[in-house]
Formats: structure tokens, sequence, C-alpha cells
């Protein structure tokens, strides 16, 4: 899958931008990561986008799945509402790496511990 | 199981620490993941500042639509307000608690995963639902 620079992705984090010649060659993968991840892909001419490749649940409101519409009614009476429903796939992350790593075992705790407020 | 996410422990699914294997485990064998949708800023802060690779960004984007989110409404401010007086937890720390507080009434079999200490322990003490991995981390 081709990926844009760090950059690109970093102000465009929910898309994976690919370029058609890519789309024809390796379509069936990409199908299958749309199936896996629900994420949609920029297919790109170039450097403009013309067309999104998104699972039907991301295709409109009406589409999307309510797992649960009474749950959600009674979170919305709660001042709870819930703003996307989730769609767990089996596939597992694959961990990377960073370039400045915070202090400890847990980053996150590490980057709270740095804002005491 | 449904769990309800920490940003502490999605971060460790995403770059390689210390408890990226017990949080792949947990990810795993999770049938709904639950979560404040701040997490969401959270966790790609704590992908900024660290300078993450496209491996990490690309196992955010696979698990990121993953997440059932609830918002925090702001007519639950003083609520939460409140809730945080006898705890003292860090302003956003204690809004990822103050929703698993309130989602818990209604989801009775979500259970908390957090890796951080402040938090665990703040939630053991009301006696929430918690994870056993969050439960592992008290005793550390």
């Amino acid at each position: 899958m081709t990926k844009l620079d760090n950059n690109e992705i970093q102000t465009n984090l929910v898309t994976m931008k690919v370029k058609v010649g890519q789309l024809k060659t390796h379509l069936s993968r990409y199908l299958k990561d749309i199936r896996e991840t629900g994420e949609p892909i920029e297919v790109c001419v170039r450097e403009d986008t013309v067309a999104y490749l998104t699972s039907p649940a991301k295709y409109g409101a009406a589409s999307m799945p309510q797992l649960d519409p009474e749950l959600a009614r009674l979170l919305e009476d709660d001042g709870l509402p819930v703003t996307h429903w989730g769609h767990k796939s089996s596939t597992l992350p694959n961990p990377g790496h960073c370039v400045a790593p915070a202090k400890g075992d847990n980053s996150a705790e590490s980057i709270r511990a740095e804002k005491n407020w | 199981m449904r769990i309800f996410f920490d940003t502490s422990a999605v971060v460790p699914l995403l770059l390689k620490e210390k408890r990226s294997g017990v949080a792949l485990e947990c990810w795993g064998a999770c049938e709904a993941a639950w979560a404040w949708d701040w997490l969401t800023i959270e966790t790609e802060a704590a992908l900024i500042r660290q300078k993450a690779d496209n491996t990490a960004w690309a196992a955010w984007r696979q698990i990121s639509n993953a997440f059932t989110l609830c918002e925090l409404s702001a007519t639950r401010f003083a609520e939460l307000r409140a809730f945080n007086r006898n705890l003292g937890l860090r302003a956003a720390d204690a809004a990822h608690l103050f929703l698993f507080d309130q989602l818990v009434t209604r989801l009775p079999d979500l259970c908390l995963l957090t890796f951080d200490r402040e938090m665990a322990q703040a939630a053991h003490n009301l006696v929430l639902p918690l994870h056993p991995r969050t439960v592992d981390i008290l005793g550390k």
C-alpha cells in the first residue's frame, strides 16, 4: 500500500491515499483492508483526490449500524451520547517505534505526569 | 468481554512498550472496545509528541474505527467536578474515569483497562469493575 510522507499522514489521519495504478494492481488487498478495518481509501490521480473507496457502514448515516438503539437512547438521555459505533475486527495491530520516546514503561502515563493538572 | 479503554492502554497497541504484549492480548480477547471520544485526541497527541513511525500510525488507522466512542456532555461537568474532588486526578483522567463510572450503570459487564497506576488506584478505591490486567498493575 502506498503511503504518503509522515506529514501528510499526520494531517489526514483516517484516510489512506492510493494512486490509481496501485489500486488496479492491488485491488483485492485494498478491499480486504477496508473490510477488516472499516477505514476508507482515498483514490488519487496524481495529487488530486478523485474518489473514496469505503465500506457500506461508512457510506451514509442511514447505513451506519446502530448496534443497540435502546442503549444509544439511554446514553443520549444520560448526557453521554455515542458519537461513533465501533467495528471491532479480529486483526491485531502491529505496534511501531518512535523517535522521541517518553520516559518510563508507559508513554501515555509519562506524558500525563508532565502535566500536573 | 466489553472493555473501556484508557489512553494508557491504547498507546502500547501502537508503539512498542513494556506492556504492548499485554495490551495486544487484551485487544485480541476484547469483543467491544469503549472509550471517551477524547481518547482519540490523546492518542494522536502521544504519537505526534513521540514522533511515531508510519507503522504506529498505520496501527492507529487500523484500530481507531473499532472504538465505540461516547461524548461527555457539558451538562455533566458539574458532576464530574464533584466526582474528582475526592479523587484529585488530572482533568482528562478524571473525565475518563467519570465516563466509565457512568457507563457501568448501563453496561454492567464493562471493565476498565488502564495501565496508569493512579487511575487504576482511583478506580479500585471506587470499587469499579477492573480488567484483570488493570488489577495486575496495582500490585507493582
